[in-house]
C-alpha cells in the first residue's frame, strides 16, 4: 500500500513503473509525453473515500501485474527455451493433481487478500448517515438540476461551452476551444469543505449519472428512483471540481458535465444566506477567472448574486413588444432547444421533430404553451415550467410561431404563461 | 473391414455428390462444411460492416471537437458496431467453426439436423438486412448503445422495433444452432468416443450452447417487454407508469454476462486445440479444462449485477456480486495455468496459428486482469462506463474472440481448401494486428482511469493525445484486415497442397480425412480407442 496516500510524485513513480512494463507501445506513448498531456492514472483524490479507492485500485494492479509478470516469464521462458528449433524434446506428461490444486488455492487466497480492504471501502461508501448538507441532484436531457433541500436554493446547470466551440465541421465558423472545453456550465454546485454532503440522486427522463472523479463518488441518475451518495472534501481542498455524465442518455450525453466548487464552510453559509433565488447566467461572470483564484472567487460569487435576483423582479413588470420577445426568444431557443430541434429548426426526422412548419408551432396557440411547459410523457420533450421563467417561456415560443419561415405573427405575453402556472 | 480401409475405399468412390447450381449448393445445403463456410464468410462480412462503423467512431474521436458526424449519428455508430460485432460477426463466426470442426472431430457424417441447420444460418442475412437498413428510416438506427437501456430507448425512433425483431431472429438462430450442436455431441459421437475424450472445443462448444439456450430467450423477453412498453400501454420500464428502469438492466444482464462467456468459451476451445498440436505434447490437465469451463458458465449465471453497480443496489446484493465474480478468475485461471503447463517443456514451433494462440493467452489475460480490477466494487465506481471498460472489453472480445478466431482460420484452413496459406503472409498478419490492436486499446485504459466516460461523442482537451494513439491505431487494425481477406481468398484459389495430417502429428479424427475434406466424411464412423 505504498500509493495509498497518491502524490505528484507518487504519479510520476507510476508512470515510468507502467512504462517499463508496457514494453514497446508504453515506451511510445513515453516518447511523446515530452510536449502533450498523457495523464495515466486516477485524477487527484480530494475525499477519503476517493484516497481509498485510489489505494485499492492501486493494491490491485500490482497484485495483477506481479501474477502477469510471474506467468507470462514462464510462459516466455518456454517459449525461448523449449523450441523445435532449439531441439527441445517434447516430453508427454499430461495431468497432475498436485498443481492443479496449488494453482487453484492460491488464487482464492490472493481473492480473499483483495475483498477484505474492498469490502472496508464500500462499506464505508454506502454510510449516507451523519450528513450536515443534503443535496438533489436530478438528470435531464441534457443538465443537471441542483436543489438544496434544506435552504430553497434550486437552480440548473447546463453547458456553458460556445456551440462555436463544439461544431468544428466548417473551419471558417469554428472556434478555437478554451480551456475547460465541455467542462464549463452556467451555475455550478457550490458545496463546502471539512463537512459531509450527502446527495440524492434521481432523473426526470431517461438515465444519467453523476460523477466528480475527483471525490471517488459515481452514481445513476434514474427516474423513479432516489438513489443516494456522500462525499466529504478534504479542508484546504478548496476549488472548482469537474465530471461528466457517465451513463448514455441521448444525443447530448458528452454535453451535459458536473462542475462543483468548494468553498470554505464559512464561506458557504454565507452564501447560503445571500442565496434562496436562482442563479443568473451572468452571476458567474467568468469562470475561467474563478478558476485562477479559487477561495476569493468563492465570495464574488455570493456578491453576484443579490443583483440577479432583483433584476428578475424588475422584468416581469415590464411591457414586451413582439422584438424583444423575438430577440430574447432567439437567445432561448439557441440555448435550450436548439440541441434536439436544430439550430436551424429541423429537428432530426424520427427523433426530434421540426419546429419549422410544424403543426404544433403553426397551430393552437395554447396547447404549444402547454406542451412547453409541461412537456410530453414518453419523449425527450422536458417540461420547462420549472426550467424557464415567464419571459424566457413566453419570448420562445413567440419566437418559435414566427421563425423559421413560420409566419403566426401573434405573440405570447409572459402574462399568459404566469396564468397557466 | 480396417478402419483405414474403410476411408480408402471411401476415397475411390468419391465422387463428392455435391448438389449442382449455385442455389442448390449454397441456399438449399443440408451440408455442415457448406454451412460453416456461409456461416465464415456471414460472420466476416459482418466483421468489415462493423469495423467500418468503428472507424467512424475513431475518425470523431480524433480530435475534440465534432467534425465529422453529429452526436446522434455518432450514438448509432456505437449501438450498430456493437450490435453487429457481438450478433452478426463473433457469434455466428464461432457456429461456423462448429458446423465445421464439431462433425469431424466427433467422426460424425454431418450435423444431427441438417436441414434445421441451413434454416439456422440463413435467417441471419435476413435479420441483419432489417438491422442495417434501419440506417434510412426517419430516426436513423437504434442510437440507446447495444444493451438498449430503457427508458432511452422508449424514447427512440421506429429503428428500435426493426432492431427487437432482428433480435428475435437472431435468437432464434442462436437457440436452433445451439440445439444443433448440443444433439450432435450427445448423440453422433463416433463408437469409443467418451464425452471425456472428446476435443475441447467440442466441450466448450457443447458448454456453450446450453448457455444459449438458457439465455436468449431471456433477452428475447427483456426486448419484448420493451415493444409492448413503446405501442402496447404496458410499463414494465416506464416509470411514468409505475415500471422499473432498473429491471430491464436486471434481465438484460442475466442474458448478457453469460452472451459475454458464449463468445469467449468457444474461442478457448480453439486455443486448447493449437497449442498443444504446436507444442507437439498433449493438452495439460485436460479434466480440469473441462471442469474449468464448466465452472465458468455456471458462475456466469451468478455475477450479471457487476455490469450495474452504480444503479443503487443494497450493500449486501453489491458484496454478494463482488464476491460471485472475483471467483471466476479461479477456474479462468485454471485455464491459463494449463495452456502455460501444456507449452512448458514441449517442442514449439511458431506458425501462424501458434502466433495467434499464444496473442490470445497473454492478449486476453489483460483483458481478465483488467476484468479483476473491475470487480472490485469500490474502484468500479470509478472504472465504470468509462474507457477503462472499453479497453476492458476490447481486450477479450477482439483480443480473446476475434483473434482465437483468425488462429483458429489459419489452423484449419488447410483442412477446408486443401491447399497451406502463406506463412509469411500470415505471419505479417498477426504481427500487424497485435500490433495496432495495443496501439488502439492500451491508450484507453489511461482515458478511462483520467476520466474518459464512454460512449462521447466529443471530450474535453486533456483526453487528446490517447484519443489519436488510439485511432492512428483503429485505422492500421482495420487496415490490416484486408491483408487476412487477401491470404484466404489466395488459400481458396490455389497454393501448395495441404496433406491429410496437414501439421506434425496432430492429434484429433478431423486430422484423418483428405485436405481438403470432402463433401462427406464419416459415412462409416471411425472407431476411437
Amino acid at each position: 500500500m505504498v500509493f495509498s496516500r497518491p502524490t505528484k510524485l507518487a504519479k510520476n513513480q507510476l508512470a515510468s513503473k507502467l512504462t517499463a512494463i508496457g514494453g514497446a507501445i508504453a515506451a511510445l506513448v513515453y516518447a511523446g509525453a515530452a510536449n502533450a498531456e498523457y495523464q495515466l492514472n486516477f485524477q487527484q483524490p480530494v475525499t477519503q473515500v476517493a484516497r481509498d479507492i485510489y489505494g485499492l485500485h492501486m493494491l490491485i494492479f500490482w497484485i495483477c501485474v506481479a501474477i502477469f509478470v510471474l506467468v507470462f516469464s514462464v510462459m516466455f521462458y518456454s517459449i525461448f527455451a523449449h523450441r523445435k528449433s532449439k531441439n527441445h524434446e517434447a516430453s508427454q506428461f499430461s495431468h497432475s493433481t498436485k498443481v492443479e490444486v496449488v494453482w487453484t488455492i492460491i488464487p482464492t487466497i490472493i481473492l480473499i487478500i483483495m475483498a477484505w480492504p474492498a469490502t472496508k471501502v464500500l462499506i464505508s461508501m454506502e454510510d449516507t448517515t451523519k450528513s450536515e448538507h443534503t443535496v438533489k441532484i436530478t438528470g435531464y436531457q441534457w443538465k443537471w438540476g441542483y436543489e438544496y433541500l434544506d435552504n430553497d436554493i434550486s437552480f440548473y446547470s447546463t453547458l456553458a461551452t460556445p456551440r462555436e466551440q463544439i461544431d468544428q465541421f466548417d473551419k471558417a465558423t469554428a472556434e478555437k476551444q478554451g480551456e475547460n472545453y465541455l467542462l464549463e456550465v452556467d451555475n455550478h454546485l457550490v458545496v463546502p469543505s471539512g463537512r459531509k454532503i450527502r446527495a440524492l440522486i434521481t432523473a426526470n427522463d431517461v438515465i444519467h449519472a453523476w460523477w466528480v472523479p475527483a471525490f471517488g463518488t459515481k452514481k445513476d441518475a434514474i427516474p423513479g428512483y432516489i438513489n443516494e451518495l456522500w462525499f466529504n472534501v478534504d479542508e484546504g481542498k478548496e476549488g472548482f471540481y469537474r465530471g461528466q455524465c457517465a451513463e448514455l442518455c441521448g444525443k447530448d450525453h458528452a454535453f451535459m458535465p458536473i462542475v462543483v466548487q468548494v468553498v470554505t464552510g464559512e464561506q458557504f453559509d454565507n452564501w447560503l444566506a445571500s442565496g434562496g433565488e436562482s442563479f443568473d447566467a451572468g452571476a458567474i461572470a467568468d469562470q475561467d477567472e474563478a478558476d485562477a483564484a479559487t477561495s476569493s472567487a468563492a465570495a464574488a460569487v455570493v456578491e453576484a448574486i443579490a443583483p440577479a435576483a432583483s433584476a428578475a423582479e424588475e422584468a416581469s413588470a415590464k411591457t414586451w413588444t413582439q422584438d424583444e420577445l423575438m430577440a430574447l426568444g432567439d437567445e432561448v431557443y439557441q440555448s435550450r432547444c436548439a440541441a434536439c430541434h436544430g439550430a436551424d429548426g429541423v429537428g432530426i426526422p424520427g427523433v426530434f421533430p421540426a419546429i419549422a412548419g410544424s403543426a404544433v408551432a403553426t397551430g393552437d396557440r395554447e396547447s404549444q404553451i402547454d406542451l412547453i411547459m409541461f412537456g410530453k410523457p414518453g419523449t425527450a420533450m422536458a417540461a420547462f415550467a420549472n426550467q424557464l421563467n415567464d419571459e424566457e417561456i413566453a419570448s420562445v415560443i413567440t419566437y418559435q410561431r414566427n421563425a423559421f419561415g413560420n409566419n403566426v405573427g401573434d405573440v405570447v405575453l409572459p402574462a399568459d404563461i404566469k396564468a397557466k402556472r | 473391414m480396417s478402419e483405414t480401409a474403410v476411408a480408402h475405399g471411401h476415397d475411390h468412390h468419391d465422387h463428392d455428390h455435391k448438389p449442382s447450381g449455385f442455389f442448390r449448393r449454397w441456399c438449399m445445403s443440408t451440408n455442415h462444411k457448406d454451412i460453416g463456410t456461409l456461416y465464415l464468410i456471414f460472420s466476416l462480412t459482418m466483421l468489415f460492416v462493423g469495423g467500418a462503423m468503428a472507424l467512424v467512431i475513431r475518425a470523431e474521436l480524433w480530435q475534440p471537437g465534432l467534425q465529422f458526424v453529429d452526436p446522434h449519428f455518432f450514438n448509432q455508430m456505437t449501438t450498430m458496431h456493437a450490435l453487429i460485432m457481438v450478433f452478426g460477426a463473433v457469434m455466428p463466426g464461432f457456429v461456423g467453426f462448429a458446423n465445421w470442426m464439431v462433425p469431424l472431430m466427433v467422426g460424425a457424417p454431418d450435423m444431427a439436423l441438417p436441414r434445421m441447420n441451413n434454416w439456422s444460418f440463413w435467417i441471419l442475412p435476413f435479420a441483419f438486412t432489417i438491422l442495417i437498413i434501419s440506417f434510412f428510416v426517419p430516426g436513423g438506427a437504434p442510437a440507446a448503445g447495444w444493451t438498449l437501456y430503457a427508458p432511452l430507448t422508449i424514447q427512440g425512433g421506429m429503428s428500435v422495433d426493426m432492431a427487437i425483431v432482428a433480435i428475435h431472429m437472431m435468437g432464434i438462430s442462436s437457440i436452433m444452432g445451439a440445439i444443433n450442436i448440443i444433439v450432435t455431441t450427445l448423440n453422433m459421437r463416433a463408437p469409443g468416443m467418451t464425452l471425456m475424450k472428446m476435443p475441447m472445443f467440442v466441450w466448450t462448444w457443447l458448454i456453450t450452447a446450453f448457455l444459449l439456450i438458457a439465455v436468449m430467450p431471456v433477452f428475447a423477453g427483456a426486448v419484448t417487454m420493451l415493444l409492448t412498453d413503446r405501442h402496447f400501454g404496458t410499463a414494465f420500464f416506464n416509470p411514468a407508469g409505475g415500471g422499473d428502469p432498473v429491471l430491464y438492466q436486471h434481465i438484460f444482464w442475466f442474458f448478457g454476462h453469460p452472451e459475454v462467456y458464449i463468445m469467449i468459451l468457444p474461442a478457448f476451445g480453439i486455443i486448447s486445440q493449437i497449442i498443444p498440436t504446436f507444442s507437439r505434447k498433449p493438452l495439460f490437465g485436460y479434466s480440469s479444462m473441462v471442469f474449468a469451463t464448466a465452472a465458468i458458465a455456471f458462475l456466469s449465471f451468478i455475477v450479471w449485477a457487476h455490469h450495474m453497480f452504480t444503479v443503487g443496489m443494497p450493500l449486501q446484493g453489491e458484496l454478494f456480486f463482488m464476491y460471485a465474480t472475483m471467483l471466476i478468475s479461479v477456474p479462468t485461471g485454471v485455464k491459463l495455468f494449463n495452456w502455460v503447463t501444456t507449452m512448458w517443456r514441449g517442442s514449439m514451433t511458431f506458425e501462424t496459428p501458434m502466433l495467434y494462440a499464444i496473442g490470445v493467452v497473454f492478449l486476453f489475460t489483460m483483458g481478465g486482469l483488467s476484468g479483476l480490477m473491475l470487480a472490485i466494487t469500490p474502484a468500479d465506481f470509478q472504472y465504470h462506463d468509462t474507457y477503462f471498460v472499453v479497453a476492458h472489453f476490447h481486450y477479450v472480445l477482439f483480443a480473446g474472440a476475434v483473434m482465437a478466431m483468425m488462429g483458429g482460420a489459419f489452423f484449419w484452413l488447410p483442412k477446408w481448401t486443401g491447399h497451406m496459406y502463406n506463412e509469411t503472409l500470415g505471419k505479417i498478419h498477426f504481427w500487424l494486428t497485435t500490433i495496432f490492436f495495443n496501439i488502439t486499446f492500451f491508450p484507453q485504459h489511461f482515458l478511462g482511469l483520467a476520466g474518459m466516460p464512454r460512449r462521447y461523442a466529443d471530450y474535453p482537451l486533456q483526453f487528446t493525445e490517447f484519443n489519436q494513439w488510439s485511432s492512428f491505431g483503429a485505422f492500421g487494425l482495420g487496415l490490416s484486415q484486408l491483408l487476412f481477406v487477401y491470404i484466404v481468398v489466395s488459400t481458396v484459389r490455389g497454393g501448395k497442397k495441404a496433406t491429410t495430417e496437414v501439421w506434425d502429428n496432430p492429434e484429433g479424427l478431423e486430422w484423418t480425412v483428405p485436405s481438403p475434406a470432402p463433401f462427406h466424411t464419416f459415412d462409416q464412423p471411425p472407431v476411437v480407442r
